[in-house]
């Protein structure tokens, strides 16, 4: 095989005859031939004949049309100094202030400085040996490049200290890189190598490469593959990317060279589509021996073999006067390898595999994992299980060939996803012949996720359970019940001197014992001191649940060991009765008999949470012993099926105020949940007429009512509450926003979930980033979108202090009062999405009546908002939303002294804190009973204040 | 939080010009320079204490030792010149302590990265250690010749290059051959890493800023 289709076929998932080797060789070629590395950085013909050179001697499978970091940086009028054995560097740079910049210009690759050189290296290696083996042409990266036309410190301080002059500088450098690579890519290399050590994440934290370096390396691979769709794009950056593996991913590259810091395995498994390319420690060429190399690369290819797609080299540039022999050691190494594997059956059989309706074939050896294959392919599949069978997820229908039929926990999975036959999971499947295979919508795209791992969400919870202790009100205890002396039932309660026994349980004990189990888990609520069940499985559940007026979310936990197993997460079906609480309240005082539907569509929501748990997770629902309920007062109400009326009129007295406790089976609609029929079920109680269980939930979680500086709540939901306190004192009041931060009401709006833009920014040249959740194409714009939106209006002068959209003629994006930030192309419903004026009216309306909510509120207990040290916000959205955004749309008060703190979805973790912990109710209470509630409705400063608010801030 | 946490917590997320204001509002109220000095390092001990070999961030680092050369710049130098007016010697603006140990360090021959070594620098002379810094591209001469004439207790060498690496392992052969091997070879830098004590002939390879800084703090030279 010839190495330009060596390196070809691995990047196109196709067979080759070994893994290809390309150490990174720059001029080290020179003193391979013995000329002098300052000879060969300044003619384009010695780089050019010292790399053909080397290859012939090498045998590895590409050369670099590369000369040194300083290409670039000298075409600008940067002084180089040229030493005869080593690399040229920057001896007079080119911008020492920043006003520098405008008096430089794009150079010319075909005059300035050593381009037209290095435009020749390409042109003669391509002549010379452009049959055989691909030339890799070189450029720095963006970031590279400003490191060297200025001073590096300078550097680093400006792109703290004048984020935007930085940004301006590396656009200049950008263009420089793009011009010289397009003219790079017309001499006719193979490919383009960006170089890009400054990037490195020792210098830099990972938040500072992606705003302002990935986006350049990302234009500058698309400007390229536009010129020519065939090129190889290969990024190189060296330091330990452990810390941000997503540049392997990010930067759209096709190769991405790995440092000898990175694990390779970690690397592999990070790399997507991308091929990986590494990496030996450079050194060992240097000092090391042929042996010491061989030996290196036969350990990695041992690492990688079973993934494929991997280029052996070295983890960065080869030390000049390196040996040849310890280079050669690692072709040697990849021969032997493929030789080896080819004598033990391995790689000779390799097959075939069609994705449709993607038309991608994709060649693996025999053996591969169908799942593995699909994503090799670059076909999104989902898959929550890591391949064990048990999400169900991973569908797809086998068109044509045979597989071996599904075992036993497969055919499980299948029956309850009603699939037929020819459907099966993915991840099962072993490929032995070639087969076709269907990949369906449902498993293409990332569904929104009903049930999720607890991983994902496993926050602090832990520190503030800490703060309780863990102590669930339902347990178990393992009770013998072999030869017992007496009753079962009498010897259980004295043995765990509880007071009472479940009538059905003692029924059920008999049972188990009349047909011979030696032992039973016997379930007690410590609380009431009653065994409420005895259960031969072992296994105890308990579930919090925050009922929101748009959402439904639950948190399944064990109770033995406190471990969050799984999230779930459904919309609140009562929305066809109003997306708003006062419109559901409206409905049912108007027909009375939606009060039951009201409680029955709680029920099935939470039912349908409870059922992907079993379908995902095998979770058995008849073990689920207890269950918390937060919600704002109306949808306690309607939970208990109480009717809120009350709720809606002065005086806003709630007709449940206090602690519920009780079982699933004492309410004809509850006993429809699907828990346990002795499930108990806490449903906890609010503060006055409209700041809910949830609010309060959020303080327990939140812990500012220990504190003794004074902090700012805000639960961001259909309903805001704000809260403001500290250890003496807390007040709070509630707001209705409306459903906009959920997404509703907004022409492109959506809740928080996969497929929800959630970041969105428009940057100094008007390029509009957004980001996706699950980084699938877009589908629409959640809250904290709709924040980013809004305040990138204002910064840019799109709208007006009023709302209104000016500038109309500047922005092609604008028109007809719709503003389009993703074109119709990138998004994953076939048509743009963007902000209309009347989705900037409802966000105005929601901003304006937090802030009158904040503002109020201070005033009224008479602190200024300077005295307030720390924010809270939380809402389902709250873990991401810009919190300089939302100040800037004047939603929150500009705290220069306060510290934000996000907590995702508080509800939730303080109805896990109450699940967990007994001692949480006295807790619980007593900050009821503590926290004054004020009623902003009745206040005579609203209406001004409101008014005043409607405006967005005006531009600093 | 009390004010000299403040200023620690300031100096430790790189907030140059409040921890300057900090620190000044400080000594016009009853903080003595020592304090400022002591909140100051300990901002620095903390972010130490989050730098890991695989996750050493320059720029954070790079921003906290700003800010600690500008309060030091700015207020102490100033405060201290105040009071005794005597002081202008750039080595000894930090304390009023006499160094007890020097440093001769730079980037070896061939190299021209200066960034970590002028870090090292800093840090070093901030912790009560005169530094001879000689900056970059310094043969192996250039540093025994220095080393013997400041008295230097270690000498300090840095290479981002591997291609550099073969010409420090003379640098102790040198100091041995002229009778003062007792003065301790540390090396750093990314090239340096990659690399062993016995290759290079060094006494000791520091794997981050930090990590040369406890080495010179708490070794003595073997006299």
């Amino acid at each position: 095989m010839k190495p330009i289709n060596r390196i070809r076929s691995i990047l196109n998932f196709e067979e080759v005859d070994r893994v290809p080797v390309v150490p990174e060789l720059i001029a080290v070629t020179a003193t391979i031939a013995g000329v002098s590395p300052k000879e060969y950085a300044r003619s384009g013909k010695l780089i050019a004949e010292c790399q053909i050179n080397a290859q012939r001697k090498i045998g590895h499978d590409a050369i670099f049309a590369m000369a040194d970091l300083c290409v670039e940086a000298e075409a600008l009028g940067c002084g180089l100094s040229f030493p005869e054995d080593n690399y040229p560097h920057v001896t007079d740079i080119v911008i020492r202030e920043f006003s520098d910049l405008k008096k430089l210009t794009v150079p010319d690759p075909s005059a300035d400085g050593r381009m037209p050189e290095l435009l020749k290296a390409v042109r003669i290696s391509k002549e010379t040996a452009g049959k055989d083996l691909p030339i890799i042409a070189h450029v720095v990266g963006p970031l590279t490049l400003a490191s060297r036309i200025m001073d590096i410190e300078k550097m680093l301080y400006m792109i703290v200290d004048h984020p935007s002059r930085f940004a301006e500088i590396l656009k200049f450098c950008q263009e420089v890189s793009l011009s010289f690579a397009l003219a790079l890519v017309k001499e006719g290399c193979d490919g383009i190598i960006v170089f890009d050590p400054s990037s490195s994440p020792s210098v830099l934290p990972e938040k500072i490469f992606k705003e302002f370096e990935l986006p350049h390396i990302r234009n500058l691979f698309s400007a390229i593959e536009k010129a020519n769709p065939n090129i190889i794009k290969w990024y190189s950056v060296a330091g330990p990317i452990q810390t941000n593996l997503s540049i392997l991913n990010s930067v759209t590259a096709d190769i991405c060279t790995v440092d000898y810091i990175v694990p390779i395995e970690t690397a592999m498994r990070y790399s997507g589509s991308t091929v990986i390319n590494g990496n030996i420690k450079p050194s060992l060429f240097l000092d090391g021996t042929k042996e010491i190399v061989f030996e290196e690369a036969a350990s990695l290819l041992a690492k990688t073999r079973s993934l494929e797609r991997f280029i052996l080299g070295s983890g960065c540039e080869i030390p000049l006067y390196s040996k040849v022999e310890n280079i050669s050691a690692l072709v040697e190494a990849a021969k032997k390898e493929a030789e080896y594997f080819k004598d033990s059956g391995g790689k000779n059989s390799w097959t075939e595999v069609t994705i449709s309706p993607h038309k991608k074939k994709i060649r693996v050896p025999v053996g591969s994992n169908l799942l593995d294959t699909i994503k090799k392919a670059g076909v999104k599949a989902t898959s929550y299980c890591h391949k064990s069978a048990s999400c169900g997820k991973c569908v797809v229908q086998i068109k044509s060939g045979n597989v071996t039929p599904p075992e036993k926990i497969e055919r499980l999975q299948l029956r309850n996803h009603d699939y037929r036959d020819n459907h099966r999971l993915a991840c099962c499947l072993n490929i032995s012949e070639p087969i076709e295979v269907y990949v369906p919508y449902q498993t293409r795209v990332f569904k929104h996720h009903k049930s999720i791992p607890a991983k994902l969400y496993e926050l602090s919870v832990k520190n503030r359970l800490d703060n309780f202790g863990f102590a669930p009100n339902i347990s178990k205890e393992r009770l013998d019940i072999k030869n017992l002396p007496e009753p079962a039932e009498t010897f259980a309660l004295k043995k765990l001197g509880m007071k009472r026994v479940d009538e059905n349980a003692a029924k059920k004990l008999r049972q188990i014992e009349k047909s011979g189990h030696e032992a039973v888990a016997s379930i007690i609520d410590l609380e009431k001191k009653e065994i409420i069940d005895f259960s031969v499985p072992d296994l105890i559940y308990g579930i919090a649940i925050d009922i929101g007026t748009t959402n439904v979310s639950a948190y399944l936990h064990d109770l033995s060991s406190g471990e969050l197993i799984c999230v779930g997460l459904t919309e609140n079906t009562q929305s066809p009765w109003g997306s708003d609480v006062i419109s559901r309240v409206a409905s049912v005082m108007e027909d009375s008999s939606l009060l039951l539907l009201m409680q029955q569509k709680l029920v099935d929501d939470i039912n349908s949470i409870i059922s992907n748990f079993h379908n995902d997770h095998s979770i058995n629902y008849r073990q689920i012993y207890a269950m918390t309920i937060v919600a704002n007062p109306i949808m306690t109400h309607f939970f208990l099926g109480h009717s809120p009326e009350s709720l809606a009129q002065s005086p806003f007295i709630p007709e449940v105020s206090e602690w519920q406790s009780t079982q699933a089976d004492s309410n004809e609609i509850l006993s429809k949940l699907n828990v346990n029929q002795r499930c108990r079920v806490d449903v906890l109680p609010g503060i006055g007429g409209f700041v809910g269980a949830d609010a309060v939930a959020g303080l327990l979680a939140s812990g500012i009512y220990e504190n003794e500086e004074i902090s700012l709540f805000i639960d961001l939901g259909t309903n805001g509450e704000i809260i403001i306190g500290n250890r003496n004192r807390l007040v709070c009041t509630s707001v209705s926003t409306g459903p906009v931060f959920e997404g509703a009401h907004i022409s492109n709006g959506r809740t928080f979930r996969n497929g929800s833009i959630h970041i969105v920014d428009i940057d100094s040249d008007r390029k509009i980033r957004y980001e996706t959740i699950g980084e699938t194409a877009p589908l629409g714009i959640c809250g904290s979108g709709i924040i980013d939106s809004t305040a990138a209006f204002l910064r840019h002068g799109i709208i007006n202090t009023r709302g209104h959209f000016i500038n109309g003629g500047q922005w092609p994006q604008l028109k007809n009062n719709f503003f389009r930030l993703v074109p119709k192309h990138e998004t994953a419903t076939f048509s743009p999405i963007g902000i209309t004026s009347a989705d900037i009216g409802e966000i105005q309306k929601a901003k304006c009546v937090i802030r009158t909510g904040i503002d109020l509120l201070t005033s009224d207990i008479g602190i200024e908002s300077g005295d307030i040290k720390n924010i809270y916000i939380s809402g389902s959205f709250g873990t991401c939303i810009n919190i300089d955004n939302a100040r800037r749309i004047g939603m929150i008060p500009d705290l220069k002294n306060a510290k934000a703190h996000f907590i995702k979805n508080s509800a939730g973790m303080g109805a896990r804190i109450a699940l967990l912990s007994g001692n949480a109710r006295e807790q619980f209470v007593a900050i009821t009973s503590r926290t004054e509630h004020i009623n902003l409705a009745n206040h005579e400063g609203f209406n001004n204040k409101f008014i005043d608010n409607m405006f967005f801030p005006a531009p600093q | 939080m009390e004010p000299l946490d403040e200023l620690s917590m300031l100096v430790q997320k790189g907030e140059n010009s409040l921890a300057v204001a900090c620190a000044d509002k400080l000594l016009r109220g009853s903080c003595s320079v020592e304090d400022i000095v002591s909140a100051v390092s300990d901002g620095l001990a903390v972010l130490r204490d989050k730098c890991t070999v695989e996750n050493f961030q320059l720029l954070d680092v790079l921003l906290a030792t700003r800010a600690m050369v500008e309060v030091v710049d700015e207020c102490i130098s100033k405060s201290l010149k105040d009071e005794m007016d005597n002081l202008s010697n750039e080595h000894e603006k930090t304390a009023k302590a006499e160094p007890q140990k020097t440093l001769v360090i730079g980037t070896i021959q061939g190299d021209v990265h200066d960034l970590g070594k002028h870090l090292v620098a800093t840090l070093c002379r901030f912790n009560n250690i005169r530094v001879i810094n000689m900056g970059k591209d310094i043969a192996v001469e250039q540093f025994v010749k220095a080393a013997i004439k400041e008295k230097a207790d270690y000498v300090g060498v840095s290479s981002l290059m591997t291609v550099c690496l073969p010409k420090i392992k003379h640098i102790k052969t040198s100091l041995e051959l002229k009778g003062y091997g007792d003065i301790k070879v540390v090396g750093g830098g990314a090239a340096i890493q990659q690399s062993t004590i016995e290759t290079l002939n060094i006494d000791y390879l520091a794997y981050d800023a930090f990590e040369g800084l406890d080495y010179f703090s708490n070794t003595n030279r073997a006299r």
